[in-house]
């Protein structure tokens, strides 16, 4: 697999896969449990928690979409580019939560997957992450509709980056089905934190092309959410106030992320 | 990485899998099912624990059906034969269900989007099933 012919590229991928397929899973479908594993007694909105557990648990899907797909094609730089810095991030979000709890599972879970990435990338012959090769033209493809969405992607994530450094509560307070707290601000800060790995592994891919991996990682994560956004406006029956920024992210990068995927899937 | 070379098959596959997972998340998540069973003109109350416990279990199965129709776009048509044939079975069967409880529901019922919804995911499955050159025989291609 991974067309590394290594086993213990392997067995450290199958690692980082069950970490993240576990608390996939557990998060999307279970919320609330992981919920009690991390309950505190402090003052939060549980409706809120469940949203943002429910979005991590969909953002940890997206990510073993990517590695399945690399079981088959091959491991990818553009994955490790985007995987590694996210885990860094992950575990300092990690650490608040952690001593409120007393519960460091979450630390252990996210720093043996984080090893086993880097045993991972060491063993797979990529070399220095800074020695980046260089794509015959921009983003590597010619496809004009896939270099416009891809530049959005870019500009769309540094915005965010730009928006949480303004104003951090922005995400919370301007939508209305979640609720400030203490706890839900930290839990918003991880949007910000996945721009910043997006942005990354963009910027790598501006360079060295496109990525299939990571289009998939995209593609599963605006599906998810794009059907959550749609189930979220037949509940409400469409009179639910939403935020219209926020909507607009969901279904542009769904289009955006298929239009991405549909026109260059043959090439890959 | 599709290996669907039908424009129309692979359009429906992809309008399929993101029908079935909708509904998969309605029925998988408190509000959105007790939403669902609003609109059908239930009472969410009255539904009960055990009700919500086996439309999670539909949600689950949708979500794999939707994982099937997108492998199947990452197959051959030759690969898929089997696998459609089953989804033909399971769209008509609940096409028929749908029919019946439409046809049998005391009073009358102005709620189509059941019995639609079921129609087109049905009729969706015959047309990928035809262009895909796997019907057997011209039993139905006579018009």
């Amino acid at each position: 697999m991974f067309k590394a012919n290594d086993t213990v590229v392997d067995i450290t991928m199958a690692i980082v896969f069950l970490i993240g397929a576990f608390y996939g899973f557990l998060m999307f479908f279970d919320p609330s449990f992981t919920m009690t594993r991390y309950a505190t007694g402090a003052e939060y909105d549980v409706g809120t928690i469940t949203i943002f557990t429910i979005w991590l648990g969909m953002f940890n899907l997206g990510f073993i979409a990517g590695i399945i797909y690399m079981g088959y094609r091959g491991l990818d730089r553009a994955f490790f580019a985007y995987a590694i810095p996210l885990f860094i991030l992950n575990l300092i979000w990690q650490i608040p939560i952690a001593q409120d709890s007393g519960n460091y599972v979450g630390i252990v879970m996210v720093s043996v997957s984080l090893a086993a990435l880097l045993i991972a990338r060491s063993r797979s012959g990529f070399g220095s992450p800074f020695s980046i090769p260089k794509a015959d033209q921009m983003w590597g493809v010619s496809d004009n509709p896939t270099k416009v969405f891809l530049w959005l992607g870019l500009i769309g994530q540094s915005l965010n980056i730009l928006i949480f450094a303004v104003d951090p509560g922005n995400l919370i307070n301007n939508t209305e089905f979640l609720v400030m707290s203490e706890r839900a601000q930290h839990f918003s800060l991880v949007m910000p934190l996945l721009s910043v790995a997006w942005v990354i592994t963009l910027l790598y891919q501006l360079r060295a092309g496109l990525s299939m991996t990571m289009v998939v990682v995209g593609t599963v994560i605006s599906t998810i959410w794009f059907v959550l956004a749609i189930n979220y406006l037949l509940a409400s029956g469409g009179t639910g106030g939403g935020n219209p920024l926020l909507a607009g992210t969901i279904t542009l990068n769904f289009i955006g992320t298929w239009v991405i995927f549909l026109r260059n899937q043959a090439n890959f | 990485m599709i290996k669907q070379n039908d424009t129309a098959t692979i359009t429906l596959l992809l309008l399929i899998s993101l029908v079935a997972l909708i509904y998969a998340l309605m029925f998988f998540y408190a509000n959105t099912a007790e939403a669902f069973i609003a609109r059908l003109g239930g009472d969410f109350a009255q539904q009960g624990e055990s009700g919500y416990f086996w439309m999670r279990q539909i949600g689950i199965i949708y979500v794999a059906l939707a994982i099937g129709n997108i492998i199947a776009l990452m197959a051959t048509p030759e690969q898929c034969t089997v696998y459609f044939r089953a989804m033909l079975v399971l769209t008509f069967f609940a096409f028929m269900r749908a029919l019946w409880i439409t046809m049998t529901v005391e009073g009358g019922t102005n709620n189509l989007m059941p019995l639609i919804s079921q129609g087109l995911v049905w009729l969706g499955f015959l047309i990928i099933y035809s262009r895909s050159g796997q019907r057997s025989g011209s039993n139905v291609l006579w018009f």
